[in-house]
This record gives C-alpha cells, structure tokens and sequence, in this order.
C-alpha cells in the first residue's frame, strides 16, 4: 500500500511547478537570444564546433579586408601603367615622326623636347604614391622615391622583391610589381626605359638613325605591358577568391546557424506546451490542497 | 463495579495519549526530520475470578516512531551523493559561464589580435595600424588577466565554501554526540523506551552531515551512534566528537587542505575525503578548476613564445631587429605587453621600411599548430578549454540531475513509511475520539449501574 506523507504531496507539487518554471524560463532566453546553445555545457562538441566556425568565418573577413588592400592597389598600379603604355606609345609616335626625312633637325629638336617632357612625365608616374604616401614600385622598400635622377642617369632604389599580402588560407598575393620589373632592363644591353626614351631625345637631337630606339621602345612597351598582364591576372585571381570565399561564408554561415541558431516555431511550439503543462500544475494543485479530511471534521 | 470503572478509565486514558500522540503528529507534519509517531496499545494484565480471568481494560504499552533504518541509510547515501554533485555542478557551471560568454571568452580579442597583425601586414609603415596592433595585444593580455583573476576568485570561493562546510561538520558532529548522551540517558531512564523525537533530531542531524561528505555509522547497544569519515577515522564516538579543520596547503598557499584534528600539527585526511559538499569542493578543484586554469597559463605561455619568436626574427620600423613582443613569467595572471612604441613592431625582415614579411608570418600564426606539443593552433587550444569545461559541466548537470532523482526516490521511499499524511491522522482523530466517547459511555454505565446498586440497598 501507497501512503504519501502531506509534507511531501506539498513538497512534490511545489518542486513541480519549479521545473516547470524554469524548463519554461530556459525556453524563453532561447527565444529572447534566438540561441539553441546557452552555454558550452549544453552542447559541448556544438559549442566547440560553432568557435571553430567562428574563427574561419572571422578570417575570411579579414581575408576579404586583404583583398580589397591588394584590389585598390593593383587597380592604382594598373591605371598608372596604363599612363605609363600611353606615353611610351607616343614616344614611338614621335620616334616615327622623326624619322621620316621630311622632318628636318628644326623639327627634330621641337620633338625632342617634347620627349624630355615624356621622360620627365614617365619618371614621376614611375615613382607614383599610393594614398598612405609610399611609392607604388618601391617593393619592400617603398617610404622613399623609387626611383633617382642623377647625372642624367635614372637608377631604381627599391627592392627587387615583392610585398605580398595574405589573401585566403594559404595564398599570399603580390599587391605590385617592383619598379626594376617594370621599368628596368629592357634591353640587351639592360638599358632602362628612361635610358631608352633618353637616348631617343638624343638620337633626336643629334639626327642619327632612330630605328634602335624605336626597336626598344617597342620592348620596353611591351614589358611594361607584360607587368600589366599579370597585374591584370592577379585581379582576376582576386575576383575568383572573393566568390569562392563568399560561398565558403555562406557555407559555414548555414553550418554555424545550424549549430547554434534556434528552430523558433519548434521553439513558441515548446514554450506553448510548457506554459500548459505549468498552468495544469497550478491549477491541480491548488484544488488538491483544498482536498482535506479536516474540512469535514 | 470498581473493575468496570476502572477498565474504563483505562480506556479513557489510554484514547487520550493516542489523541495526544495525533495532534504530535498533525502539529509536525511540516517538520523537516520528522517521523510519524503511533500508540500502541496492548491489555492490562487480566485477574483470575470464579469462572475464568477477566479482562481489565487497555494501557500504553510503547508510543514508536515509523522508521525504517535501510530507508535512512539510503537517503542518507543519496545525499552524499547529490551533495556532492550539486557543488561540482555549480562550480563548473561558473566556469562554463565564464569561458563561453562572447564578452568574457578569450576567442574574440584573440581574433582581432591576429586581425590586427593583417593590418600591419597590409600596412607596414602605417603607425595608426601598428598602434591598433598594440592596443589589441594589449587587450588580449588584459582578457588573459580577467580570466585568471575570474578563476582565481572562483578557487577562493571554493576555500571559503571548504571552510563553510567543515564548520557545519563540526557543529554536527557536536550535535550528535550532545543527543547521543541525552538519548543514552532518555533510554536508561525509561527502561529503554525510545526518545522518538530525540531519535528524529538525531537522523536529521546525521542526514546533514551526509549531504556534507560521506560517512560511515553504527549504533551502539546503549542507542548512541558513532560516526566516522575518510578512512574510518572517528568523527563521534558516544558523547565525545573530533573536530576537522581547513589550513592551508603547504605546497600551494592558493589551495586548502582539510585536518582531523584543530592544530596544524594534524594529518592531513583531504585525499581520504570523498562524497558531500565537501568532497565536491575537492574534486571540481582539482577535476576543473585547477586543470583549466593550468591550461589558461599554457596557453598565454604558449602564444608569448610563438609570438616572440617570431618577433625576435625580424625587424623593426627603424631596421634594428625585434625585440621581445610579450613578456611572461607564471603565465595567464602576468602576460604583458613587452613595449609601448608602435615602431618598435617588428614588421619586417629587414628589406626595407615597407617589408611586412615578419608581420605576414605573425599573421599567419592564428593557424598555426603550436599549441599542445604542435597538434593544435592557439584558438584550438582555447576552444579545448572550452569543450573539457563544458564536457564535464554537463556531465557535471546530468549527475546531479540523476542524484536528485535518486534523493527523491529515497526519500518518497523514506516519507511513505514516515511521513505524517494529515487525512490519515484526521481519520484517525475520528476514531480514536469515538473510542474516547465510548469509554466514556462504559464509565457512564458503570456510574448507573452503582446509582442502582445504592437505590436497591436504601430501600
């Protein structure tokens, strides 16, 4: 035979509702934080799981951050390469023009000041500033000019190697080319290019043949085109990473909502059932108490 | 005659105490502790008349408790065991809470730590994001500072509730050897009666030692219970009980060992110790608390060698090589900031100003495994941390989840045999005042039947 002491139907019926209660409470700090994990204990390897998460996502957006330090930095460099192609294009213009025997040495000098301008032009574009003020083709050594005018002779003081930035997990990407790629060696003789448009003025000027300078004009185009290319190449490698990193986000963002995101209609459903389940508890309890042998006594 | 009225007033007496014994019963019914208490009655001795031995009334033979001992034990078990898990329970949740919060935890400031090192490398000679770099080194120290002081405050508190709960043992152990003497002498003094409320009082002390650390207990012939802890050392014997008390470790001022006996001079028994509060206290500190902790300091040892390797290895905005980038001694409590010159940041490799070689490999050591003997990366290590606090807080809640429904098993188990039910005692309130007034009724008659006697006589 069952017998319950009243001290414990009382006991039993109160620690009841305090269940409930909390069971009722827990659900709606879920609801208010639209959290299923409150903390690590309730899901340990899901709170782990979801850190994890949270450091790649964190890292792809500081990746993301990268990318567009290198983007606006080979765009900068490109659109000064782009000025730099167009000067030496009309280098060569004028190199054709001087060459043509109708064009006497009067002529010849008028144009062979308007590549010194050339020239002058062509070295400050070479020691061009990105908006932090340091040179574009400096390489690792980029807090002064890149290049120096001395003696008439244009020598490169920066570093032959390249900066390189982390752009995702485990590639780093150049964020330029050094100005001694662009600009230096151009010939087989490893003249520069203001060595090359400087000897045009002077092939100008002295009327000599300028079928050399045109002929190295014509590789120094094309190495500053070359540097242009691959700047190019990297922009297009950036795009494809921006988009493989967006799906990565929006992979591991789906992952991480997964983990730790609450299902809400499980979750109102949940708390409507509780709220009933501690209503009823109230409710029989305080018609159960009311039930004694006393009140017929 | 006589006989009759004296059977009666047997009766009479006899419903009174019961009457009595049910408003003990009914005024306890919410005493913690408290066993129900039942009369029981037997006949008085009979007397030999002419034809055969005549009753003669009813009396008290014993007012007992409804007690059974296995059930006690079994409370008793169940509350060394739920004790015990509570406080561990609540211990690791502390901790739970503290590593998890987003606010508290050590992984955002780690992030932006590493987030700023991508500033430098993208920036090199930019002095605002080397000043950025500083100020979340910085931050991180000062994380790794409020962790080890959050935890160090947590390990306190587990020496002031360790001091708490052996105060409580103490006073209980005196307890129950004052009520063993007074049942002794209640027991010598009745011809061994039982002392039922005394003998509550007792249990009740007894389940509260318990629920502090486990003990073992037998009775003696003459009713007093001795009890003993650890390994079987003496806690009470009869009147006399041994003191416990907290000092502090010789071999960690941090921590607190527990000695039987009051002088320091005592052995030590805190390894024997096991089960209850106190045996809680003993073992989330060694089981969680310190072993986190420990791992905290490994981690912020861990990242300053990484890093000042690596800044070592370069060179500085100026050219000069790099110097130490965090400095540690004892680990989490007093890893610093080595510098406060955002020059002094070792970006470079030495190329040139603009070189952000160093600053890239500093960078990238967020995913590098250099934690716990190279398997994982510093965030990893951290989330390990995370995960053991959080395995064992929740095995930690399912146990004591488990304990309590084991306690509360025991217990129904327990109050169903002792319990006081209040429709019981009413019912019983009925017909033992029937009875009252039925023996009423037999004086009564016996009352008439000598008015008649008398009559009978005077005529």
């Amino acid at each position: 035979m069952e017998r319950i002491s009243t001290f414990l139907f009382h006991q039993r019926a109160t620690q009841g509702m305090l269940d409930n209660q909390a069971r009722l409470s827990r659900t709606q700090i879920q609801l208010a934080t639209g959290k299923k994990i409150l903390t690590p204990s309730d899901d340990p390897a899901g709170a782990v799981k979801s850190l994890d998460l949270q450091h790649y996502l964190a890292s792809n957006a500081q990746f993301v951050g990268n990318m567009g330090v290198v983007r606006t930095r080979l765009e900068q460099q490109e659109s000064t390469l782009e000025r730099v192609t167009d000067l030496l294009q009309r280098a060569r213009e004028l190199a054709l023009q001087g060459n043509n025997g109708t064009t006497g040495q009067v002529g010849r000098n008028g144009i062979a000041e308007e590549v010194d301008q050339l020239l002058e032009q062509m070295l400050a574009l070479a020691n061009a500033q990105d908006s932090n003020g340091e040179s574009l083709f400096g390489g690792l050594d980029r807090t002064r000019p890149a290049f120096s005018l001395a003696g008439g002779v244009v020598s490169y003081d920066g570093s032959d190697e390249q900066r390189q930035l982390q752009v995702s997990e485990d590639r780093r990407m150049a964020d330029g080319e050094t100005g001694r790629a662009v600009f230096m060696g151009v010939n087989g003789s490893g003249d520069s290019a203001f060595a090359i448009v400087g000897a045009l003025a002077q092939g100008l000027r002295a009327g000599t043949d300028l079928s050399t300078s045109l002929r190295d004009l014509d590789l120094a185009h094309n190495q500053v085109l070359a540097a242009r290319a691959r700047g190019g190449a990297r922009l297009n490698a950036l795009d494809d990473l921006a988009n493989i990193n967006a799906d990565m986000a929006v992979t591991l963002e789906s992952q991480l909502s997964e983990i730790q995101d609450l299902d809400y209609a499980e979750a109102v459903a949940r708390m409507n059932r509780q709220l009933v389940a501690l209503q009823a508890s109230q409710q029989s309890y305080a018609k159960l108490s009311q039930l004694s042998l006393f009140n017929y006594l | 005659v006589a006989s009759i009225l004296s059977t009666g007033i047997s009766a009479l007496t006899a419903y009174q105490r019961a009457l009595q014994t049910v408003g003990h019963n009914v005024a306890n019914a919410d005493t913690e502790g408290y066993s129900r208490q039942v009369t029981q009655f037997a006949t008085r001795a009979p007397s030999f008349s002419g034809g055969g031995w005549m009753g003669s009334g009813v009396q008290v033979a014993t007012v007992q408790r409804r007690y059974d001992g296995f059930l006690a034990d079994q409370v008793r078990a169940s509350l060394t065991g739920s004790g015990e898990a509570d406080v561990y329970q609540a211990y690791a949740s502390q901790l739970d809470d503290l590593y998890a919060d987003p606010e508290m935890g050590l992984d955002p400031v780690l992030q932006r730590y590493f987030d700023a090192w991508n500033g430098v490398a993208n920036d090199p000679t930019s002095l605002p994001a080397r000043q950025v770099l500083l100020a979340e080194a910085e931050a991180l120290a000062d994380r790794f500072h409020f962790l080890a002081r959050r935890g160090a405050e947590i390990a306190q508190g587990v020496n002031a509730d360790l001091e708490g709960a052996v105060a409580d043992v103490n006073t209980l152990a005196r307890g129950i050897a004052e009520l063993n003497e007074a049942i002794v002498q209640a027991g010598g003094m009745s011809g061994n009666a039982p002392p039922n409320d005394l003998l509550d009082q007792r249990d009740q002390l007894l389940n509260q030692l318990a629920s502090l650390v486990r003990v073992t207990y037998f009775t003696q012939d003459d009713g007093a219970v001795n009890v003993f802890i650890g390994n079987g050392q003496s806690l009470v014997v009869g009147s006399t009980a041994t003191s416990l008390s907290v000092d502090i470790d010789p071999a960690d001022a941090t921590r607190r060992v527990i000695r039987y006996g009051a002088d320091p001079t005592s052995p030590d028994i805190s390894a024997q110790l096991g089960g209850g509060a106190l045996g809680g206290l003993l073992r989330v500190r060694s089981e969680v608390i310190d072993p986190s902790l420990q791992r905290l300091d490994d981690l912020a040892a861990g990242l300053a060698a990484a890093v000042n390797a690596r800044h070592t290895a370069g060179a500085d905005l100026d050219g000069n090589s790099g110097g130490a980038f965090f400095t540690v001694s004892t680990g989490a409590s007093d890893i610093a900031l080595a510098f406060t010159d955002a020059r002094l940041v070792a970006a470079g490799t030495g190329a040139g100003a603009s070189d952000n070689r160093n600053a890239l490999e500093l960078a990238a050591l967020q995913r590098a495994k250099v934690m716990l003997g190279n398997t994982a990366t510093l965030q990893g290590a951290y989330g390990q941390i995370v995960s053991d606090v959080g395995a064992r807080t929740r095995h930690a809640q399912l146990n004591a989840q488990a304990q309590a429904g084991l306690l509360r098993q025991a217990q129904e188990a327990h109050s169903a045999v002792s319990g006081v039910n209040l429709d019981e005692e009413a019912a019983k309130l009925m017909h033992f005042q029937q009875a009252y007034q039925a023996a009423a009724q037999v004086i009564a008659v016996a009352g008439t039947l000598f008015d008649t006697l008398i009559a009978a006589v005077r005529r």
